[in-house]
């Protein structure tokens, strides 16, 4: 075998060598250009050396070495080089890196010519240069290369004293110090009369192409251009901008070059808030000549953007949608308003802007733009009030057609965003800590319904990592699940409130929310069920009991799973699909039954992954180069969605529930809606369909179940991928569980492990879930001190929070808590609607519109709720939780409380770190201790529960930072 | 016009403008983001505001009335009711007589045991409204039996048919009531100078029919203003807590914020009701009591800086499945004598002419007993409205056939209503201030009906 094989290995070699011979063997290396190479205080400056006609000039000091460059036209192996005129000697043998030739000069006198040459350069291709020469000025302070040091040349040099050394005055930096100062004047006038003849300088003016005028509405704009030089390396060139408008765009910080070779780039960059023009000059030079292009930069204001999500107002009979926009001039004169509308029952015939004031403008009598924008001067006896309006985010966008005078509306809400994307900085997440109990606290806050001492001290011993890892292995921390409760309940007992109802779920979550060792996972599930919403409420779920059930034992189960799984388990489940009616959707049937039912398809895009415009990886608006919102999708879309759910519906083979009655006997239910729809082809459509970002499933008349279920798959993938979903739903979920306003580098990093877990796994919910937990934005303490981080804590897990604090029992044994939508204004399960409890961009009026930020909890917050929840919260700690089976056992706080002398001190720290995460100011205790002593000290009991409720129902305990 | 401002240099139209966008959730409501961008719309174009005082108060019967004992033909058409009634029917004899002012020749007797509510029929300051009941829109007996004519979705359910009634739009989940939906349209507009945060108090507990999308009802029970179960030294920690909030972080300041506002609430109304007294006593039940606070709010009305507001009374029990004839009979004797003590308060006040209370209530009742002596869940019902402004002593609408498979009947004597909740509310809307152009948004479906105002109000 070696044998055989071996002569057709040596041919291979063989041919190789050919052909590079071929190639490169003819062709000789050729000297391309020469520089004269020194360091100015540590940066090298480089003056081009002609090598033919007269020579070049060398004007800095000729003591020590100078280093000389020669670049080949191809990579050599070796040569050398001699001075072969005048006086010098090249110091050592020359070094060679790639097809650059350096050497030292040493020992060459002042004011003089010198010959180099440079003989038996072999290429890495085996071609030689036999021989060649050029010849080199050393005249020291010749700044201006003329051959003889004149006043010109002291002129120049003291011209440039004290300016920072570039590539365009490194020439009068004589001595290299890397500063022109006095010393380098003092040198050239010590010089003045020197001379050697050589011909006039060589040197050819680097050139740079026009730029054109450019305007701005971001503070930022890049101009390209392009320079050149028939001499000098294209890299050596020096490049500098000015403006003759330093407060607009000042010196030093408004201007930064890319780019190599020819083509460059400007990024210009104005100062904050300034607006105006400027002209700017780019000059190009090689340290003896220049060459410059002049351009007008206007920055403009930036214009503000406002975005509305319009939708039918209640009572209105439509399935209508639209995205309209708004971007206020930056001078706040006028405005562009965009809208789009879908779906309307006829033409819109006005598009009005109105406020709680009145009536503004109908867009439709306005002139129409080129990019389709209604431009809005606005009245000048109103500008203020306009303004304002729209700043508030007070300004309603309503769409009229005949049929409704206000079919579709929407207010324009403030909106940041950018057309083009700059990544944030990397910023590692946490890897060890607790590094207090608070700060365990602390996590335990966002990462369970509360802390206990127990698990405190847990987090502590285990760490952040161990602890997570431990609460996502379902072997060692199985899913707590409501169904079973539920089941147990009317299946063993006959007891009216054990009837199989709803409203056992919504009892059953406080069962796990307390008790459940699977903390994380219901926090999570929890955040997931105020995303993917169906709700108790709904009276046609009433009745569903053991199906509701299973529905939120889904969202517990896929909490830890992927996103995509999670995607297909709440499609599928007959709860959600009787929510959003999914459930029994058929296709179009002729004559009466026009199109599939679009409630699900709606919701699914709309709130469920991936919202009506398009984002940026951060979770900002991704705007199009005009600075315009991108829809992501339109009615079409909706459309061929609601035509891939169509033909599912509840398993006919139904769950058997064995209910007990009050008569004694047994009656069995039977629940469709606990097991995962199933598809009826015959019911699914079998048109085509379009789907997002222009994917289109096939027309297909041979519809079978298979076939409609692998449209269902492409259809949720296609959502799945869309990349807006990372920053959608990962925004939500550290509302949920950190703080209402993440900043969008914190978003984006959490999207990122969205979108890709580190292994390649898009939608790892794990990763995602750490990611959130162990961001510096989630753990460093540092944030805290910021006014607008943070949230409310949502009314029912402030109440977990209590609850779990403080040793709970239960008589039944059922940790069972009845519904508190009266006192509360939320109840666990019971959303008042599909769009959830409240808005996730819902901004209170006063402190938080101020700054700026989101307060989603306290859109169910009122003065009644005040009271209402006060006096639940009190009435829980006192005697018990609503429905009197869960009370708190506080034994283990009266003995705190019992220590003489530092009793109430002991206490009110104990519920400082339980509550509060020990961020309770010292005005705060004082204030509560003052209240706990009011009570005789025998009455220990009662000075517990006094702490207890004046904390947990303190504004300082409900913002949760 | 300048804006009124109040001590903190914030315009009411502002706070009001906020509160709204705070569209806080409650009972039965959250605000969609939608929802709160409709009545804002709608408030846009509300007209300058008189300066009259009015109020609506809303007697919701819970459990579903039967009018068919409360409104009794005592004509030749009463053997048909005794017929049908069997032991559910009232006496010919014990009925008390009222007499129309335009009637058509019937005559009708009211329950036994209204005779307050007799009086202020025979002098003109009740009428009755006939076969009330939710709709979809118009629908015939014909229709009916059809099928594929919409009716509202779980007739004869309470919660359902509660919720319809008070939101009065049957056909969507709607969060807001249509009493709520009047007060976001004008609390800011007449209550510029309030003292409250709302002008929709509930002295029957939550409802939704005070549900608005800005406007929030205040719930005050049926014995007094609910403050803090904290009292003493506990009570002023939590003031002290709220009055001082400590670490800038804007969370905080925000709740603390609200947590004030809740207090000053409280304490302006609870400050106007001690120190309000009337002459006029009041029966000591839940339907009295509650009356009686209304009336009290009402006495101070300057006091609070409302000119419109907005009152929910829950009277409970009258889901008479079994024992009807003296369930009944309690809960209507308690009402007739709450009812006239209240008018009686607003004569003594001088806002007669000012105030109008009307029923409401989930639905009717089935004509025939059931096998308890009681009835079951109807549809269409007959309801009282009271006041000084209204065309009392009259009927309105058309009282139903009273037989079993007749034209009104469903097929177990549950009356096809001849009136929507939507025309009946919309007559009492537009009394209260409700311009013709915002109907609409308060009664979405309102333009399916032929009318927006049944007649019994006297509109000026």
């Amino acid at each position: 075998m070696a044998h055989h094989r071996l002569p057709a290995v040596v041919a291979t070699v063989g041919l190789l060598s050919f052909l590079v011979g071929v190639a490169r063997a003819d062709v000789n290396p050729v000297l391309a250009r020469a520089v004269s190479r020194r360091s100015h205080g540590g940066t090298n400056y480089d003056i081009t050396l002609p090598l033919s006609g007269a020579s070049g000039i060398e004007c800095r000091r000729t003591g020590g070495n100078i280093a000389v460059a020669l670049f080949f036209d191809q990579p050599i192996t070796g040569g050398a080089a001699e001075v072969t005129a005048g006086q010098g000697f090249v110091a050592g043998a020359p070094s060679v890196t790639g097809s650059v030739m350096t050497l030292a000069l040493g020992n060459v006198a002042n004011a003089q010519e010198i010959t180099l040459t440079i003989s038996k350069v072999t290429s890495a291709a085996g071609g030689v240069l036999a021989s060649t020469s050029f010849n080199i000025r050393l005249i020291e302070g010749d700044t201006n290369a003329s051959g003889s040091v004149t006043a010109a040349d002291v002129a120049q040099v003291k011209s440039q004293a004290g300016s920072s050394l570039s590539g365009f005055n490194f020439r009068q930096d004589v001595n290299c110090s890397g500063a022109v100062t006095a010393a380098d004047v003092g040198l050239v006038k010590l010089r003045v009369g020197s001379s050697v003849a050589g011909g006039s300088t060589a040197n050819t003016a680097p050139t740079i192409s026009a730029i054109g005028d450019v305007s701005t509405e971001t503070g930022t704009a890049k101009v390209s251009f392009n320079i050149g030089d028939s001499e000098s390396s294209l890299d050596a060139l020096a490049l500098k901008a000015t403006s003759d408008n330093p407060l607009l765009l000042p010196p030093g910080t408004s201007f930064a070059f890319s780019g190599t070779g020819a083509s460059r780039t400007l990024t210009i960059t104005s100062a904050v808030n300034q607006t105006g023009t400027a002209k700017v000059t780019v000059t190009v030079g090689d340290g003896l000549t220049t060459a410059s292009r002049s351009f007008a930069v206007a920055v403009l204001a930036t214009p503000t953007l406002y975005v509305a999500s319009m939708l039918p107002p209640v009572g209105v009979q439509s399935q209508g949608w639209g995205l309209g926009w708004l971007r206020l001039d930056g001078d706040e004169t006028g405005a562009n308003v965009t809208v789009q509308t879908s779906n309307l029952t006829g033409l819109a015939t006005e598009l009005q802007l109105q406020t709680i004031d009145g009536a503004l403008v109908d867009l439709k009598k306005l002139p129409v733009q080129a990019d389709g924008s209604y431009r809005w001067e606005f009245p000048s006896d109103s500008v203020a009030s306009i303004v304002a309006a729209i700043k508030s985010n007070g300004v309603l966008l309503q769409a009229a057609t005949p049929k409704n005078p206000g079919e579709i509306n929407g207010f324009l809400i403030a909106a940041t965003g950018s057309s083009t994307f700059t990544p944030p900085p990397e910023l590692a997440p946490v890897t060890s800590g607790p590094a207090s109990q608070n700060e365990a606290a602390r996590f335990l806050t966002q990462a369970t319904f509360g802390p206990t001492l127990e698990e405190i001290a847990n987090v502590q011993a285990v760490g952040y990592a161990q602890w997570l890892n431990k609460q996502f292995d379902p072997v060692a921390t199985p899913p707590s699940l409501i169904y079973p409760v539920v089941y147990r309940r009317c299946t063993t007992s006959s007891a009216d409130d054990d009837r199989l109802d709803v409203e056992l779920s919504v009892e059953a979550w406080w069962k796990n929310a307390i008790t459940g060792p699977d903390q994380l996972r219901q926090r999570v599930a929890t955040a997931l069920s105020e995303i993917l919403v169906v709700s108790a409420r709904e009276d046609a779920l009433t009745l569903q009991a053991g199906g509701f059930a299973t529905y939120y034992d889904l969202l517990v189960n896929d909490a830890f799973a992927n996103f995509r799984a999670l995607l297909k388990d709440v499609t599928l489940h007959p709860i959600m699909g009787q929510y959003l009616n999914m459930r029994g959707n058929m296709k179009a049937k002729a004559p009466n039954y026009n199109a599939p039912n679009e409630n699900y398809a709606r919701e699914i895009l709309q709130l469920f992954s991936i919202g009506l415009v398009q984002l940026n990886p951060d979770g900002t608006l991704k705007l199009d180069a005009q600075g315009n919102p991108a829809p992501t999708y339109d009615q079409n879309v909706i459309q061929g969605f609601a035509q891939v759910f169509t033909g599912w519906d509840t398993d006919p083979e139904p769950v058997l529930i064995p209910t007990s009655q009050p008569s004694g006997m047994t009656r069995v239910i039977n629940s469709y809606y606990n097991k995962p729809m199933v598809v009826n082809p015959s019911l699914h459509s079998t048109t085509s369909k379009l789907l997002l970002n222009g994917i289109v499933i096939p027309a297909n008349e041979t519809m079978d179940a298979a076939a409609a279920s692998a449209e269902l798959d492409r259809a949720l993938d296609v959502i799945f991928n869309h990349p807006n979903v990372g920053p959608f739903i990962c925004r939500q979920l550290i509302q949920r569980l950190i703080c209402s306003n993440p900043s969008p580098a914190y978003v984006y990093r959490v999207a990122s492990v969205f979108n890709n877990d580190g292994g390649g796994v898009r939608g790892n919910m794990q990763a995602v879930i750490k990611a959130i937990l162990l961001d510096r934005e989630a753990r460093d303490l540092s944030w805290t001190n910021t006014p607008g981080y943070g949230h409310l804590r949502e009314p029912i897990v402030r109440l977990a929070n209590v609850i779990r604090a403080f040793h709970p029992i239960s008589a039944s044994g059922l940790f069972k808590v009845m519904e508190t939508d009266a006192e509360l204004l939320q109840s666990p399960l019971r959303a008042p609607n599909v769009f959830n409890f409240f808005d996730p961009s819902y901004m209170p009026p006063g402190v938080l519109t101020s700054i700026g930020v989101a307060g989603p909890e306290f859109q169910i917050t009122s003065e009644s709720s005040v009271f209402s929840g006060i006096n639940l919260f009190r009435d829980g700690i006192y005697n018990s939780f609503k429905g009197k089976d869960v009370k708190c056992d506080l034994s283990y706080e009266i003995n705190i409380a019992s220590k003489p002398a530092t009793g109430t001190n002991d206490l009110v720290e104990e519920l400082n770190l339980l509550l509060m995460s020990g961020q309770m100011t010292q005005a705060m205790k004082n204030r509560v201790s003052a209240s706990v002593n009011s009570i005789p000290a025998s009455e220990v009991e009662a000075r517990v529960k006094d702490a207890i409720f004046l904390i947990s129902t303190s504004p300082q305990c409900a913002a949760q930072r | 016009m300048p804006r009124p401002k109040s001590e903190n240099g914030m315009t009411r139209r502002d706070f009001v403008w906020q509160a709204a966008c705070a569209a806080v959730g409650a009972v039965g409501m959250a605000s969609t983001v939608w929802d709160l961008r409709m009545i804002n719309a709608a408030v846009a174009q509300t007209a300058t505001p008189p300066t009259d005082y009015k109020a609506l108060v809303c007697l919701f019967l819970y459990g579903g009335n039967d009018g068919n004992n409360m409104i009794v033909p005592t004509d030749s058409s009463y053997s048909v009711y005794q017929a049908a009634r069997s032991n559910l029917a009232l006496p010919q004899d014990k009925l008390l007589p009222i007499q129309q002012k335009n009637g058509d020749g019937r005559t009708f007797g009211l329950h036994p045991v209204m005779p307050e509510v007799q009086g202020l029929f025979n002098a003109g300051k009740v009428a009755a409204v006939c076969n009330v009941g939710t709709l979809l829109a118009p629908i015939t007996r014909a229709q009916y039996f059809a099928g594929g004519s919409a009716v509202p979705p779980q007739l004869f359910s309470h919660s359902n048919q509660q919720i319809q009634w008070q939101t009065s739009v049957p056909d969507k989940t709607v969060r807001t009531g249509w009493g709520g939906r009047c007060a976001d349209l004008l609390h800011s507009v007449y209550n510029a100078q309030s003292r409250l945060s709302s002008m929709s108090i509930s002295l029957g507990g939550a409802n939704t029919w005070e549900v608005g999308n800005s406007v929030f009802p205040y719930n005050v029970g049926q014995w007094g203003l609910q403050g803090l179960s904290a009292g003493g030294e506990q009570l002023q920690a939590i003031r002290d807590l709220i009055a001082l909030y400590h670490s800038g972080n804007a969370y905080e300041s925000h709740a603390a914020r609200v947590g004030k506002s809740a207090m000053d609430n409280y304490n302006a109304l609870s400050a106007a009701i001690d120190s309000a007294t009337l002459t006029t006593q009041f029966p000591d039940n839940p339907a009295g009591r509650q009356l009686y606070f209304i009336a009290k709010i009402i006495k101070q009305r300057a006091l609070l800086g409302q000119t419109r507001q907005i009152f929910f009374v829950s009277a409970e029990g009258y889901d008479t499945h079994f024992d009807q004839m003296r369930v009944q009979g309690v809960y209507l004797s308690q009402l007739s004598p709450a009812m006239k003590a209240f008018y009686d308060a607003t004569v003594e006040m001088g806002v007669e002419q000012n105030v109008t209370a009307f029923t409401a209530s989930d639905f009717g009742r089935t004509l025939p007993m059931n096998g308890g002596l009681g009835s079951d869940h109807g549809w269409g019902g007959h309801h009282l409205v009271m006041g000084g402004s209204v065309k009392g002593g009259d009927f309105y609408g058309t009282y139903p056939t009273l037989s079993v498979n007749g034209p009104d009947d469903t097929g177990q004597g549950r009356w096809i209503p001849t009136i929507a909740v939507d025309e009946y509310s919309s007559t009492l809307a537009k009394w209260f201030g409700v311009s013709d152009s915002n109907l609409r948004y308060v009664f979405p479906n309102l333009p399916r009906f032929a009318r927006q105002d049944i007649g019994f109000m006297n509109m000026s």
